[in-house]
Order: structure tokens, then sequence, then C-alpha cells
């Protein structure tokens, strides 16, 4: 892949990405409203929200530590934006497969997490260090599940001997549904709900949305943020959304549409895009907006409790029914 | 450069370049907002729901781990009734996981 050919490819991600995630976030929005039997915002109104911001004053509190506290919201940015370019678009490879795989995106997805607990304590609000706290306890409860299920399919396709087994491309192109057998095919289930109960914690929606909590401690690790630091948080947000719910369906659901039907080419590719972005929204709309108008928040022990116990177990129980597929199919 | 273990890879040099291309992005962004506020005021006190913050109050940093004591009360309790307080019997269970791991090494 030629360097320019490279490049116009990530611009087209990170443009499309970009405003595919706004269109998403407005409609999460817009359908948390409707199940609520509100009306809602409009659809453009995550747009409107940032342009707001940018008009906001960027106030700096004199108890931070203010390079920490201004570098902070770039540093989630950065991340976010990055990581969309290691994901699978529809039947295409990511952008830079060559040059990371699975266990790269993960650390990406950890950095905004990380990033905003810095900005937290950064700031020296008492309100925002007892968010940061929150989001670090919710972040060492989840990750564990988290890293399970993606070791566990990646393990699993290395003993088929297809690899190299961490890079997602091999991942997508080569969905482990079905080269299991029957207890195999029970493990991903376990580790597809792992990963779909993680998903709104890395996200911090509700019912996970402690470290912000805004009617207990005022928005907790963002309450100092203000103007553009708040829109480059919220900019992270968005494109954070879609790159987990990608990574869901690379990891779990990455058929295309276009083979079955028989349409190849370019056209081909285009169906497969626009089958790609459905399962995102699926995903999002599972995962995000039907589990927070469902559920009312939970408390932090709760959250620990949830993610180091039942969780857990549920991802460690689809990893062992994986090794046993092993044993019993071989290979 | 790429970082390769057989079965995982990444090259940090390519990240770096999108890392500066994607934030001279959100540095261009952050150019457009207003970087202004009323220094030296009230504004720039944090937010405590309208009462002062109190020279050198803050949140200790033994609180991070409640969340986590509460959530495995039942369990830290179980595993602190273990706790007996004789070297060797803390000699013993490392011994005792150190088998246990090497086992499933060996086995896996």
């Amino acid at each position: 892949m030629s360097g320019l050919n490279a490049l116009w490819q990530a611009i087209l991600v990170l443009v499309g990405g970009g405003a595919i995630g706004f269109l998403y976030k407005g409609l999460d929005r817009k359908l948390a409203a409707r199940l609520q039997g509100r009306i809602g915002p409009p659809l453009r109104q995550p747009v409107l929200d940032v342009v707001k911001l940018l008009l906001k004053e960027n106030v700096v509190p004199r108890t931070a530590v203010p390079w920490l506290f201004q570098a902070a919201p770039f540093l989630a940015f950065v991340a976010a934006v990055t990581a969309l370019l290691y994901l699978p678009v529809g039947s295409l490879s990511p952008v830079l497969h060559s040059y990371g795989d699975l266990v790269l995106l993960l650390y990406l997805l950890a950095i905004p997490a990380l990033a905003m607990a810095v900005g937290g304590f950064a700031s020296g609000s008492p309100y925002a260090v007892v968010g940061a706290q929150r989001e670090i306890v919710m972040m060492m409860s989840y990750e564990f599940p988290l890293a399970i299920a993606a070791v566990g399919i990646a393990w699993r396709l290395s003993t088929l001997g297809i690899g190299p087994s961490f890079s997602l491309a091999t991942i997508a192109a080569n969905p482990l549904w079905g080269l299991v057998g029957p207890l195999g095919w029970i493990g991903l289930f376990l580790l597809f709900v792992a990963l779909l109960v993680v998903t709104p914690a890395e996200l911090s929606k509700i019912p996970f949305d402690i470290p912000e909590a805004e009617t207990e401690i005022a928005g907790g690790l963002l309450v100092e943020y203000s103007g553009v630091n708040l829109a480059l948080f919220y900019l992270a947000d968005v494109i954070k959304t879609l790159v987990i719910a990608g990574l869901v369906v690379a990891l779990f659901i990455p058929y295309g549409i276009a083979a079955p039907l028989g349409i190849a080419g370019i056209g081909g590719k285009i169906l497969d895009i626009l089958f790609f972005l459905v399962k995102l929204f699926a995903v999002i709309f599972v995962a995000v907006t039907v589990i927070r108008v469902a559920f009312a928040r939970l408390k932090v022990d709760q959250v620990a409790k949830l993610y180091l116990l039942p969780t857990t177990l549920i991802s460690l129980a689809g990893l062992l029914l994986l090794v046993l597929d092993k044993v019993v199919m071989g290979g | 450069m790429r970082i390769g273990s057989g079965e995982g890879f990444w090259s940090p040099i390519v990240w770096a370049i999108l890392a500066l291309g994607v934030l001279a992005i959100g540095f261009a962004i952050w150019l457009q907002g207003r970087r202004t506020y009323k220094r030296g005021t009230e504004q720039e006190e944090p937010f405590l729901s309208g009462e002062r913050l109190p020279e050198g109050a803050g949140v200790g940093a033994t609180h991070l781990y409640w969340g986590f004591a509460e959530a495995l009360k039942p369990l830290l309790m179980r595993l602190g009734a273990f706790h007996s307080g004789f070297l060797g019997d803390y000699v013993g269970w490392l011994l005792v996981l150190l088998v246990i791991s090497i086992l499933v090494v060996m086995l896996g």
C-alpha cells in the first residue's frame, strides 16, 4: 500500500467516522428520548453541542495542574481517533492493518478513560477526584473480562493455524462461529455477552456513568472542564463509541452481505460498508441506548462486583469452553 | 519499524506519526474555541456546590479502593481468615500456587 493511498484512506475513515459518530450520537439521544416518551433533541444536536462548547470560556481552575489539565483532552482525542484506523470497515481491512493489532486497539481504547481520570485528578476539584477514582475502579473491574474476550478469540484462531491471530484483519476475515464446535459456539456466545456488558462501562454510559454522575457529583471528573477542552472530550467520546462498537462487530459479527448475495466489485464493498454501519448501529442501540434507558445508575461497589464476579466468570467460562472445544475438536 | 511477537505486532513509529497528525487536528479545533476567561476571579474556584474549598482540602487516595473493598467484602473476609501471621504458612501458600502455576504451564 503506497503512502499516498494510505493517507487518502485514513482521511476518508477519519472524516466518515466523525460524521457517522455524530449521526449515531444524535440517533442515540433521539431514540433514548423516544423510549422514555419524550420527543428528544434533533439529530444534529451533538454538532450544535460542540459548536456551543467552542463559544464557551475555557476555564482552568485555580487548583489545577494547568499543563496536565489541558493535555488530558488532547490525549483522549488522539487515542480515540487513532484507534479508528486500526478497525476493519465492512469487508475492508483496517487502514493500518499491518501496523497494529487487537492488543494495540485495546490499549488505545483504555487511554481516553485514563486521560479523563488524569484530567480529573489534575483539576484539584474534590468532585473531579471522586469521579476520577471511580473511573479507575471501574476500569480495573471491566478490563479483565474485556481482555479475556479478546485474547480468547485470538488464541482459538492461533490453535486453528490461522494467523497472525491478533490481527484484526485476520479475526474479521475468519469468523470463529463457523470454525468451532458446539462447545466453542457456546463459549463464543458467553464472550459476546461479556463484551456487550463491558461496552456501556467502556463508554461510561448509564448505568455505569458513576465517574460523571451529574446528580451526585455534578459531572465528576469533567466538572471543571468547559469550552473547547470539554469539546475535545466530547469528540473523543463520539469516536470511542464507534470504535468499541466496531470492535464488537469485528470480533463477533464480522460477516458481510455482498458475498451471500453474489455482489462483487466496488458495489459489493459499498454494500458491505453499509451493512457494517447497520451492525454498528445495532450494537450501539442494544448495548448503549436500550441499556441506559432501562437501568438506573449503579453504585461504584455494585459496578465493581458486577464486573469482577459475574462478568469475569462468564468470560472465563467462555474461555474454558473454547479450550474444551479445542480438546474435543482438535486443531 | 514493526515490533512483532509472531501473533501480535505494532509499529510505534507509524502510530506516533499518526498521533502527531491527529494532535494537529485537535489543536486546530482547540484554536477555533474561545481560550479566554476572567483570570483571578471567582470563576477560577473549583465547583463545590457553592461552598468554598478549604485550603489543603482534598480527597484521599485511599478512597480509591473503597469500591473494590466493598464489592469484594465477602471474599476479602474469607481471605483475611487465612492470614495467620506465621511466615511458614505464607511460604506454604506461595509453594502451592507455584506448583499449580507450573502444572498449568506444563499441561498447556
